[in-house]
């Protein structure tokens, strides 16, 4: 008898996140319908080239590129070039196998085999009638998959939140698949094919096919402490790079931290891998793992019910990284360490403190039960198997099975914290501040510093600018030095300088008496600035000083010295804050009223205003006479041309709803 | 409308007041003020009711300092009264005022979506995004560009369509069909933005757009008079002195709006208002090819939108500012000078820069 074969193209990659769920439902596909007949899709030098031949689907190459970083027309013709070849080749493809149905896993590399087969059907009117669904592995969908997401018929999403972006009716809830290869391996097997002995602690460290900087150098620097105890392995999945140019080799820099550990005798326990592409074995023989919070790894590692330390990728505006890592922390599947830079010490390259990271990992070694805790927890969270819902689905679109049910899956971002970029983190603190959000909680603190600090290490100096007011709202302490260093420079950019001293004044509370010389020097520096909004925030440091540190009858003369000068300022405002800050300090009123007698007719009808402010404040402190004060007032100008409206009816109106509403309660 | 009338029934006889040019330039101006003196007040009330106020209703929202609640909108009455006295008093069988009224129609649409999405959204950010502002306006530039260049529909003669013409000079600098093309749609962008930028004090952009649109029919009138044009050594184009009409009835619109935004204003124009001003003000100069004059009559709009495009553009690139705030008068009120002040100051400003345009009749 012989059966007739149903053909599928599968295809998808780029990276091993995007070929191991295509595997995941091939796998599930081959179990439920042995005739189906898989042929997978590729771009060649990329992770399917090893993957997909040891899954044992035949793999066909065609051409395609990521969307052009720049808009040069070269590139962009390059692009096309390349676009069009891939689209050619997958389309004679399409005709040659006819398949029932594509699946694809987005990125660039299933584009072509997408839009081809999108083009062939609109081409034919719909005589070609091969199905096209997608699947989404991130919470957002890219510029490619965006496009692609339109050509298909059903799009699976890994994350609830996703459907909200795709076209009525379109999206599914799936979850992300996983292989089912996994969870087959023993853990007794795997520990001796891979000279591990029983009862020792496996670490298992793993970045992604390519890598990830931050795990890997935060591993290998930790790697003596961890192994000085003899019971202890460490598996390390460095990654590599594809292509023949790239960025960041992992293996060859994570080599070479170990060279320099010297770690002696311990070195065998270290196992270094370059590229793991049997992760069923390692998980098999793991204790504890070290990812990355994308979103394939989350869900394999707690499908596998592993206890994890997480640490998740920082970028600025866009956490869902962190999000997924919190959301796995909050089940009580694992612990996380928060990326961050060092502005302060000039590191700007997110990295994870070693520190820190020895510590969790030695703590969960050292509390088994708590380990197996977390083992438990992680086992509970991702309920339903993906694989098993998009084969459904797909086959439901075949018109080979019968209609799934729609499965629900589970919310990631609730967090307030993420997602801020500059400037709506600032809008936030300002909130929490006024009382509109709720005060923040220790963990969210610990966030939104390291944020700031990313802020901090952005080179663009309106970021940094924004870095410091947010600073400033928050009263984050630590990064003062950093703060003064921009303020005293003469060089920063205008808006930089200005707001670092706008931080300081609330942030002057915080410093010690170390930071005295320091501070005194910057705002001497800020208030001889070339900007004026310089000027005059420095201006507005000089009471909060004085009143914080007490202030010395040197610091005195040379504040009051610059504060004469900037009397004459060409700004107005750098006049009004050098009478008010002059007001504040000054021991010598009759000086004083010399300096600003010259402004008794000063344009600027607010200048005026300072110089009766600062008579209150002089009589104030005691240093006037009111007799003085009397015949000075009566020689300033008091015509001007501004007053303040006032509305009378909307007064009345206030203050009538105010009772209004009050007797509603 | 009335023109037509007048003219079918009395055929050439007639009172002869209503033919003439120059007595309805007058009656249309009249007529646009009283026709906003009757419906002003009510349609005021109506915006107010119907909710397009410049907030939400809160009360905790209300400051008896602040101007917040102030109906917005007010563009649709300079709209009503200024294109229904065009539609009474112009002959509205000259190509000049088709490209008015569609120039008027098309901004004032806009503009009213724009206004509509701000106010749904109770914020100035939710109005139509930069690139779809830019994309009508450029749309309108095209298509009025083609509608004075090409010969076929053109109502100008071949050789004043795509002539440059300057204050102060005989006859064309120079002819060039393409430059005339990107010019008329610079045009058209520049005075449509450079109007909603000064749009932000009560009686600011109204006044110095009725001095604007004084000068242009002024202009009008002369360049559409065969012996007036010849005497003052203008190129003629027949049929333009009928824009004259048109600017008349929008000054007096403009003054009836006047007479409610005048500060304490009761009513703002809104993006419909100013949009609708500045691209009938810039369709105006194109058809009469006097873009220059615009551009001096109109110098406070060119110090509104070059302080902006300076102190966010520039400045934002060397991480400063230059102004204390743009647009300029925001750079005053900062300094404490009272609005009331500022908007005077601009209206004697702008009083004399019209001036000086018109000066440039006779100096030449």
């Amino acid at each position: 008898m012989t059966e007739k074969k149903i053909k599928f193209i599968f295809t998808g990659g780029g990276s091993g996140g995007h070929v191991s769920p295509a595997l995941a439902v091939a796998a599930e596909l081959k179990k439920r319908l042995p005739e189906a007949d898989i042929t997978y899709i590729g771009v060649k030098n990329k992770a399917e080239g090893t993957m997909v031949p040891k899954a044992g689907f035949p793999l066909k190459f065609v051409k395609s590129a990521p969307l052009p970083q720049s808009k040069s027309p070269a590139s962009l013709l390059k692009f096309a070039m390349t676009m069009f070849c891939g689209l050619s080749k997958a389309a004679l493809l399409l005709l040659k196998i006819r398949p029932a149905a594509v699946f694809a896993t987005g990125g660039f590399v299933s584009a072509p085999t997408v839009f081809a087969a999108w083009i062939l059907r609109k081409a034919t009117f719909g005589l070609f009638k091969t199905r096209i669904m997608i699947h989404e592995s991130n919470t957002d969908l890219g510029k490619m998959n965006k496009a692609a997401a339109k050509a298909a018929d059903k799009v699976a999403v890994s994350f609830s939140e996703t459907i909200r972006h795709l076209p009525k009716n379109k999206g599914f809830f799936s979850g992300y698949p996983v292989r089912s290869s996994i969870s087959m391996q023993e853990r007794k097997a795997a520990r001796s094919e891979l000279g591990i002995p029983e009862n020792a602690f496996v670490i298992f460290a793993f970045g992604g096919s390519q890598g990830s900087r931050t795990i890997n150098r935060v591993l290998a620097n930790s790697a003596k402490k961890l192994l000085e105890d003899p019971n202890t392995y460490i598996i390390h999945g460095a990654g590599r790079p594809f292509g023949k140019t790239y960025e960041y080799h992992g293996f060859n820099d994570v080599s070479e931290i170990l060279e320099k550990q010297n770690l002696g005798e311990a070195k065998k326990r270290y196992l270094l891998r370059d590229f793991i592409d049997n992760m069923g074995l390692y998980y098999a023989v793991s204790d504890l793992l070290i990812i990355r919070a994308g979103a394939g790894s989350i869900v394999e590692v707690c499908r596998q019910g592993k206890p994890s330390v997480i640490i998740p990728i920082s970028n600025i505006g866009n956490d869902h990284q962190i999000g997924n890592a919190r959301f796995i922390e909050r089940a009580g599947a694992a612990a996380v360490i928060y990326e961050r830079t060092d502005p302060l010490n000039g590191i700007n390259i997110a990295f994870a403190d070693a520190g820190e990271f020895c510590e969790t990992v030695s703590k969960l070694r050292n509390d088994p039960q708590k380990l197996a805790e977390m083992s438990e927890a992680a086992k509970n969270i991702f309920p339903g198997n993906p694989a098993e819902i998009i084969v459904k689905h797909l086959l439901y679109l075949c018109k080979l099975g019968e209609k799934p049910e729609e499965t629900k899956g589970t919310e990631f971002m609730n967090d307030r914290v993420l997602g801020l970029n500059s400037t709506s983190l600032e809008k936030f603190l300002q909130k929490t501040k006024t009382g509109a959000e709720k005060p923040l909680e220790t963990d969210e603190v610990k966030l939104i510093k390291n944020k700031i600090d990313m802020l901090f290490s952005s080179p663009n100096p309106v970021i940094k600018a924004r870095a410091c007011r947010s600073s400033g709202i928050l009263g984050y302490g630590e990064v003062i030095p950093l703060i003064i260093r921009y303020a005293a420079n003469k060089n920063s950019a205008p808006f930089l300088s200005r707001d670092a001293f706008s931080a300081l004044k609330q942030l002057t509370l915080l410093c010690g008496a170390d930071k005295r010389e320091e501070l005194f020097k910057a705002i001497v520096s800020g208030l001889g600035n070339p900007y004026y909004e310089t000027r005059f925030s420095a201006e507005r440091c000089i009471p909060v000083f004085a009143g914080h540190f007490g202030i010395s009858d040197n610091e005195r003369k040379k504040f009051m010295e610059m504060l004469f000068k900037n009397m004459a300022d060409r700004c107005f405002e750098v006049r009004i804050e050098a009478i008010l800050a002059a007001a504040q300090i000054s021991n010598d009123p009759e000086t004083l009223i010399k300096h600003m007698s010259e402004l008794y007719f000063d344009p600027v009808w607010k200048v005026r205003t300072a110089i009766f402010q600062a008579f209150k404040i002089l009589i104030g402190r005691g240093v006037l006479d009111r007799k003085t004060a009397a015949a000075e007032a009566d020689k300033i100008l008091i015509t001007s041309n501004g007053y303040t409206t006032e509305y009378e009816l909307k007064k009345e109106y206030r203050s009538a709803m105010e009772i209004i509403s009050k007797e509603k309660e | 409308m009335i023109y037509a009338i007048f003219t079918s029934v009395f055929g050439t006889g007639g009172p002869a007041v209503f033919k003439y040019l120059s007595s309805r330039v007058l009656i249309a101006f009249v007529t646009a003020f009283f026709l906003s003196l009757i419906i002003g007040r009510p349609l005021i009330n109506a915006l107010y009711r119907h909710g397009f106020r410049s907030f939400e209703r809160s009360y905790g929202e209300i400051n008896s300092q602040k101007k917040t609640g102030t109906p917005m909108l007010g563009g649709i009455l300079i709209f009503i009264t200024g294109i229904g006295s065009a539609l009474l008093w112009c002959d509205l069988t000259n190509p000049f005022i088709w490209a008015l009224l569609a120039s008027a129609i098309w901004f004032a649409v806009f503009g009213a979506i724009d206004d509509y999405k701000k106010i749904k959204g109770r914020d100035a950010d939710e109005g139509l995004s930069r690139f779809a502002k830019y994309t009508i306006q450029i749309l309108f530039g095209v298509l009025l560009a083609v509608f004075v260049l090409q010969p076929d529909i053109s109502p100008l003669p071949a050789d004043v369509a795509n002539s440059f013409q300057l204050p102060f000079f005989k006859g064309f600098i120079f002819n060039s069909t393409v430059l005339t093309a990107l010019w008329i749609v610079f045009i058209i962008v520049y005075s449509a933005n450079a109007v909603n930028f000064a749009d932000g004090m009560d009686g600011l952009t109204i006044v110095p757009s009725v001095f604007v649109f004084i000068v242009l029919g002024v202009f009008a009138y002369i360049i559409g008079n065969k012996i007036q044009a010849q005497h003052l050594l203008y190129e003629y184009i027949p049929g333009s002195g009928e824009i004259a009409v048109f600017c008349g009835a929008i000054i007096g619109a403009g003054i009836g709006f006047l007479w409610f935004n005048a500060h304490p204003a009761e009513v703002f124009m809104g993006d419909m208002g100013s949009l609708f001003l500045g691209g009938t003000m810039g369709t105006a100069a194109v058809l009469i090819r006097q873009e220059v004059i615009f551009i001096i009559a109109g110098a406070i709009f060119v110090i509104e939108i070059t302080s902006t495009f300076v102190q966010e553009n520039i400045g934002f690139k060397i991480h400063r500012r230059i102004l204390y705030r743009a647009p300029l008068h925001h750079h005053y009120q900062h300094q404490g000078m009272a609005e009331a002040k500022i908007v005077t100051r601009f209206w004697i400003v702008s009083a004399i820069m019209a001036a000086i345009a018109l000066i440039t009749i006779k100096f030449r």
